[in-house]
């Protein structure tokens, strides 16, 4: 028997002391609370009020999302018209921007200091913004809409894009009209992605940290906030970790009937090609559909992000000495200032600083995910039995929630904690299932026949790889290393947790800028969100355009 | 029963059928036999009522039908790959039609039983149609088709999807079903074997127009053109031009002077198509008029003979197989002139 190189070894290794030793220490940490027991069990009661309100919002969110995504799939799989690449471009991005980003965005639209607040103020000559959107669950609700509606439209679109029109048509003819041929075939047959799709974003909001913690103002609590509560500002880690444990359960048992449902309600399907359903629209209602829709995409999807950069360079306060009205004028002092260490600055360094950081997290992330993730993602490829095991394993930590994580990074490694490379460790791991889903399809669609055809023309095992493994591998790698880059650059939760005052990122930046009142900080975190907004939808664009089709979706 | 007047569509702005008229009597099986992309499949679509006609009429019992919905006209059409619902068992597949006209269960149940039995599938009722073969899922399809009565029946190029002896296997058995239930049906294909093997009607189609009508043997023995002899791949074609010798017509072509067989009078000097088929056709030694003189450039065996290429690329079948290279005379059937 040829002897298989244990691929897998190295990046079980990894996961087993920065994912599951750390889970492991907040399990443990939970169980054998008697100290703190006291004041756990009196916070008990606002423990399930938490909880309450995390289903309740999770709830709500998804519904919304269900209500926008359903129709935006629906266009997307049954017309074409002008501009619809782009659209569809623009809907996929939220799904990977940061949530300090997305946080930034909604505010610089419908904060205080908003756009659409400047713009009523200045209307209606009114001295306090009129709309009161940060803080509300409101903003959150659309923040979450805005975020996940592009599970959605991607799963529903393409199982909908790929649906056999002719059942519908054979249904029709069968003496079924449109109502019966909805609630009978069309419906019966999207159910499984219907159901995917719901649960996955009930996940999501569900474990939903950043958008709550930096829209929904003090107010809004839900289990992955109130852990951070807890952990950083109560110190009061045994609450924490029970907490953490409350989550963990959650999460693991809408795991298990997610997979359980899709599983399930699977329809075997012969797919047709993704284009069948395509057509231009046609009657007026359908071409009403499709302007509505579009316009409605822009507001939702492009508007906050436009609203980010735009506000980034426009300045409100009057000079020194002037007063009254305010007159918006261009500048760039916010990014001037994002350079200056000013005296009693957030962290005594210039925020410039923290874009260095994150610079630095995010490549060793890269590198480190890579080194992990092309040894596992092989070995993946072709699976011994044991490494079929091992791959659910490794997948583990995309359900995870970052701030329970980070919490495990602090009971784990108490003694570490001034390292500063604890952070690109935990985002390795977030980054590593990203990593092997990328690569794993990329390195199965090499079928050994292409390798088996070079080889009989004459390709020298070194030519093989050269000429056939590395052109597709390299695509490959290039998506995986920039997905890595990406969960590395925004990542909020655990590096929430893990953060040094004296090593700020750009997220944890960004939130403080925006948790601070006055012009000055508000304008640095616009600049600083607009600079991790231009960068992450770069690398966003970069993965569409060289992902191979099929491949790594989630 | 079913007449069709004049129908025409455009696709993407390009014509696909000028003007469509033919009738479908009761219990006829009507084939529309034409290349792929002809619009045959359109047509069935408008007929059904899927697709709207930019002109032209549908008259089902003397009453135009366009504004009749889809689901109201009670015509069976029966998909290319079946397109069975894959999230119900054969049994729900077969029932949907009758639930459609609120058949009641008990009733449903036994009709679905005699649909199966109508194209031996007994007892399939309650497998998975994901888990069918593709014959089983063919029959399943007619099953579901037939199940509620239609009026009339289409079927879309329903054998395309299917191996070669099942496609004849399941040819005969489709003609004695159609035949039993004296449904009227309308068939579209690309094969003309199985159109010849299922309908009592040909009609070819072509460039959107009908280029011949009738039965099998009529179609065979005397295609209308060129384009219906080279589709039906009758034999050899070629061109000539008529000239007369004592009021005979005959015809120059590139394998000599033949005389020409035509019912119509043809001007000397005009160009005509001429069929030449391969069949009947023996060696020879002695100079007959009606002989080809050629050198063997291919032999290949076939069941009707061995299929013989000449250097002027004439093909004939003959009994015994002439050697590579032979110089060779070949007597054949007499030409036939396409006009």
């Amino acid at each position: 028997m040829k002897r298989r190189p244990i691929y897998w070894f190295a990046p079980s290794l990894f996961l087993l002391l920065f994912f599951f030793y750390p889970l492991a220490r907040v399990l443990l940490l939970s169980i054998k609370t008697e100290t703190g027991t006291l004041s756990v069990l009196t916070s008990l009661p606002e423990f399930l009020n938490v909880l309450q309100f995390t289903l309740f919002q999770a709830f709500l969110s998804t519904l919304l999302t269900l209500l926008v995504g359903i129709p935006i799939a629906y266009l997307f799989s049954h017309f074409n018209f002008h501009g619809k690449p782009l659209l569809r471009a623009l809907t996929a991005v939220p799904f990977m921007l940061p949530t300090v980003v997305v946080a930034a965005g909604f505010t610089a639209l419908l904060g205080p200091r908003g756009w659409v607040n400047l713009a009523l103020m200045n209307t209606f000559n009114l001295s306090a913004p009129p709309i009161t959107f940060v803080g509300t669950l409101t903003a959150i609700l659309i923040a979450h809409v805005f975020y996940n509606s592009t599970i959605v439209i991607r799963l529903v679109g393409n199982s909908w894009a790929q649906l056999d029109p002719r059942l519908a048509q054979a249904a029709r003819v069968l003496g079924a009209d449109t109502k019966t041929v909805q609630s009978r075939i069309t419906l019966p047959l999207l159910r499984p992605s219907l159901l995917a799709a719901t649960l996955l974003v009930f996940l999501f909001d569900f474990t939903s940290f950043g958008v709550i913690l930096l829209l929904g103002g003090t107010q809004f609590r839900t289990l992955e906030v109130e852990i951070y509560i807890q952990a950083m500002h109560f110190l009061n880690l045994p609450a924490a970790a029970i907490l953490s444990m409350i989550q963990l359960l959650c999460t693991l048992f809408f795991s298990i009937v997610y997979s359980r449902v899709v599983n399930r309600s699977i329809v075997p399907l012969n797919p047709r090609a993704g284009s069948i359903n395509l057509r231009p629209a046609k009657s007026l209602r359908e071409k009403l559909f499709v302007g509505f829709a579009s316009v409605f995409i822009i507001i939702l999807f492009v508007l906050p992000m436009v609203a980010l950069p735009a506000r980034s360079v426009v300045r409100l306060e009057p000079d020194r000495g002037e007063r009254g009205t305010i007159q918006p004028a261009f500048t760039l002092n916010n990014y001037r200032e994002l350079t200056i260490n000013r005296n009693g600055s957030l962290f005594y360094v210039p925020p410039m600083n923290a874009v260095r950081n994150s610079l630095v997290y995010a490549v060793i992330t890269v590198i480190l995910s890579l080194l992990l993730g092309f040894p596992a993602a092989s070995a993946l490829t072709r699976p011994s039995r044991l490494e079929k095991i091992v791959d659910p394993f490794l997948m583990l930590p995309l359900g995870a929630s970052a701030v329970t994580l980070g919490l495990g990074y602090i009971l784990a490694f108490n003694r570490w904690l001034y390292f500063p490379f604890l952070i690109p460790l935990a985002h390795t791991t977030l980054a590593l299932p990203f990593v092997i889903r990328s690569l794993q399809p990329a390195l199965a669609s090499i079928p050994q026949r292409l390798r088996d055809a070079a080889s009989v023309l004459g390709a020298s095992p070194r030519q093989v790889w050269q000429s056939v493994d590395f052109p597709i591998i390299s695509r490959a790698l290039t998506a995986a290393g920039v997905f890595a880059f990406t969960v590395s650059l925004g990542e909020f939760g655990a590096t929430a947790m893990l953060v040094r005052p004296e090593y700020p990122t750009m997220t944890t930046a960004i939130a403080r800028f925006l948790s601070l009142p006055g012009g000055l900080n508000y304008g640095q975190a616009m600049a600083m969100a607009t600079i991790l907004l231009l960068v992450t939808t770069t690398a966003i664009l970069i993965i569409e355009k060289i992902r191979l089709p099929g491949s790594g979706e989630f | 029963m079913l007449e069709i007047n004049d129908i025409h569509k455009t696709y993407e702005g390009k014509p696909l059928l000028q003007g469509i008229s033919f009738t479908v009597a009761k219990g006829e099986t009507v084939c529309l036999l034409g290349s792929s992309g002809s619009g045959k499949s359109t047509l069935l679509r408008i007929i059904a009522g899927l697709e709207t006609a930019e002109q032209g009429e549908i008259f089902w019992n003397h009453e135009n039908i366009a504004s009749v919905p889809v689901h109201q006209r009670r015509f069976g059409l029966m998909f290319q790959d079946y397109a069975l619902f894959p999230h119900k068992s054969v049994q729900e597949n077969i029932a949907f039609g009758l639930e459609m006209q609120k058949v009641p269960r008990s009733e449903i149940t036994q009709k679905v039983a005699s649909s199966l039995a109508q194209v031996n599938l007994q007892g399939f009722e309650m497998r998975r149609v994901t888990d069918l073969s593709g014959g089983e899922q063919q029959r399943v399809a007619l099953a579901r088709a037939l199940a509620p009565d239609p009026l009339l029946l289409m079927f879309d190029e329903p054998l395309g999807a299917l191996d070669r002896t099942m496609r004849e296997h399941l040819g005969i058995e489709l003609r004695e079903i159609l035949h039993r239930s004296r449904v009227p049906a309308i068939y579209v294909t690309h094969d003309q074997e199985e159109a010849f093997t299922i309908s009592d009607t040909v009609m070819l189609l072509h460039d959107g127009l009908i280029i011949q009508s009738g039965p099998p043997n009529e179609v065979y023995s005397h295609p209308a053109n060129r384009w219906a002899a080279e589709f039906l791949g009758l034999g050899n074609l070629l061109t000539g031009t008529v000239f007369h010798r004592e009021a005979t017509q005959f015809v120059r072509t590139g394998i000599g002077e033949k005389t020409l067989i035509c019912p119509h009078t043809h001007k000397g000097g005009d160009q005509v198509n001429l069929l030449l088929r391969p069949f009947g056709a023996s060696l020879i030694d002695e100079t007959v008029t009606e002989s080809i003189l050629g050198t063997v450039t291919d032999v290949l065996f076939h069941q009707s003979g061995f299929k013989v290429t000449l250097d002027n690329s004439l093909y004939f079948y003959l009994p015994t197989a002439p050697r590579l290279g032979d110089k060779v005379r070949v007597q054949t059937g007499s030409l036939e002139c396409l006009g």
